[in-house]
């Protein structure tokens, strides 16, 4: 683990802690995530994004603007695309939840994850997990979008690297491949 | 986030007890897009926070008596495209698809939207427009109030706090009336509006107007209806016509100077706007 993990797990052990101040408020969830079944006891202004990084380590999601403009942290709670930031985490008992995570098949990328890497979908990375959501989103609903609807459903996720093109060419590509 | 107790009732008459109990201390929370914000920035700090979300019977849009009946948990995205919408009211979806960005419109609820009482959001404008009302209701019963109505001030409805905001009723609009919506938007795409404008005129064979309805948003505590659209009524939509009743809004509007515009700039962009969204409106009237 370099440096920078480990700074981040400082972090981390930090705002759980924090978690127990208020613990005869505890609110007891059931959610699906990535498939997987967990229960687990929550402080009840917890926010989603919080409960993914934070308690279930799931880093992937990243948290940008906290206002829910960026899409950064754009999840699938029952399969909408949702700002895990305006989202508390115990309104999501009951819950499938999917983050980026939950998208590659084991070892095998999805053909949108995959689409990503060939074709310039990311620079730096910091939108990416959010972008693949939307876009996995899209897929599902839109097997086959043009280059309008593709702009249209990925409008509310922001990148300041690639200058959007390759993240609608990887779209695309991955709309064809999946064709195929 | 200050905390608070967290309660996600099955049941209508379990969210009454809960308000019948706590008053001003409870706050409901549907989509929580805009709730969530306010609860981070600690604007609103309830003690109990009710979370609408496992009520079935808030979700689901029927046809009734010629009025779409909307549930309050109905979501901005099944607004924009459920077949009923779509079929009778095209406006509402229409309007309903150019709101912030997808992800909101996935989450954020048409309750919600309501009872926030944002003068800025798409919705209320609208609503106005389609003289649709709103179910209130609590453990002592429903009652149902005209949107025009509704809206008290900035943040402010007529919602009392032991009630909730369970069904949105629009009445279906004469098929061929023109309808035409637009907004300005000085920052971005999926911002609130510095001025949205919604317009709904009919024509007869001849092309004289018989009916004009205007509203507008964001430019006031809360939506207006405009009556000096009153003096389409009668004769063919003309550039004369429309640029008087667009100049009458200047004294009816009252805006305020934000990142989008001072209140001078708003005022003037509510005039051209107007024109413009009536132009179009009667454009698209047919007879």
């Amino acid at each position: 683990m370099g440096p920078g993990l480990q700074t981040l797990d400082l972090g981390m052990e930090e705002i759980s802690m924090d978690a127990s101040v208020d613990d005869q408020n505890l609110v007891t969830i059931s959610v699906r995530i990535n498939g997987e079944s967990l229960q687990k006891e929550i402080r009840p202004n917890l926010l989603l994004i919080d409960f993914l990084r934070y308690e279930l380590k799931l880093t992937g999601t990243k948290e940008g603007c906290s206002v829910g403009v960026c899409g950064a942290c754009t999840v699938l709670v029952d399969d909408k695309t949702t700002s895990a930031c305006l989202y508390l985490a115990a309104m999501a008992d009951g819950s499938e939840i999917t983050t980026v995570e939950g998208l590659a098949d084991n070892e095998s990328l999805l053909p949108i994850q995959q689409s990503f890497i060939d074709h310039g979908g990311f620079q730096c990375g910091i939108c990416t997990a959010g972008q693949l959501i939307a876009a996995k989103s899209l897929l599902d609903h839109n097997p086959k979008p043009d280059e309008s609807e593709i702009k249209d459903w990925m409008m509310g996720n922001l990148c300041r690297c690639t200058g959007y093109y390759g993240i609608i060419r990887s779209i695309e590509n991955a709309a064809e491949q999946t064709a195929e | 986030m200050e905390t608070f107790q967290f309660h996600a009732p099955k049941q209508l008459a379990e969210v009454y007890a809960l308000l019948d109990e706590h008053e001003y201390d409870a706050q409901l929370i549907a989509g929580g897009t805009s709730l969530v914000t306010f609860l981070k920035q600690q604007l609103v700090q309830p003690d109990h926070l009710i979370h609408l979300g496992k009520i079935v019977a808030l979700h689901g849009v029927k046809l009734v008596d010629n009025e779409l009946h909307v549930g309050a948990l109905t979501t901005y995205r099944d607004l924009e495209t459920h077949p009923l919408v779509l079929e009778h009211l095209p406006q509402i979806a229409e309007v309903f698809g150019q709101v912030a960005t997808l992800r909101i419109r996935e989450v954020a609820t048409i309750g919600g939207g309501l009872s926030q009482g944002d003068p800025a959001q798409d919705g209320p404008g609208l609503w106005l427009l389609l003289n649709a009302r709103v179910v209130l209701s609590s453990s002592s019963g429903e009652r149902e109030i005209a949107i025009a109505d509704f809206f008290e001030d900035y943040y402010t409805t007529v919602i009392e706090p032991n009630e909730v905001l369970t069904e949105l009723r629009i009445p279906v609009p004469d098929s061929s009336a023109g309808f035409s919506y637009s907004k300005f938007l000085p920052r971005s795409e999926d911002d609130y509006a510095a001025v949205s404008v919604a317009a709904l005129v009919s024509v007869d064979a001849s092309g004289s107007i018989t009916a004009a309805r205007l509203t507008l948003g964001s430019v006031s505590a809360t939506p207006i209806l405009i009556s000096d659209v009153d003096q389409l009524i009668g004769q063919p939509a003309s550039e004369q016509l429309i640029n008087a009743v667009a100049e009458s809004v200047r004294d009816q509007v009252d805006p305020l100077s934000d990142v989008r515009g001072s209140a001078a700039y708003k005022t003037d962009m509510a005039v051209v706007f107007t024109g413009r969204t009536l132009t179009t409106a009667a454009n698209n009237a047919g007879s």
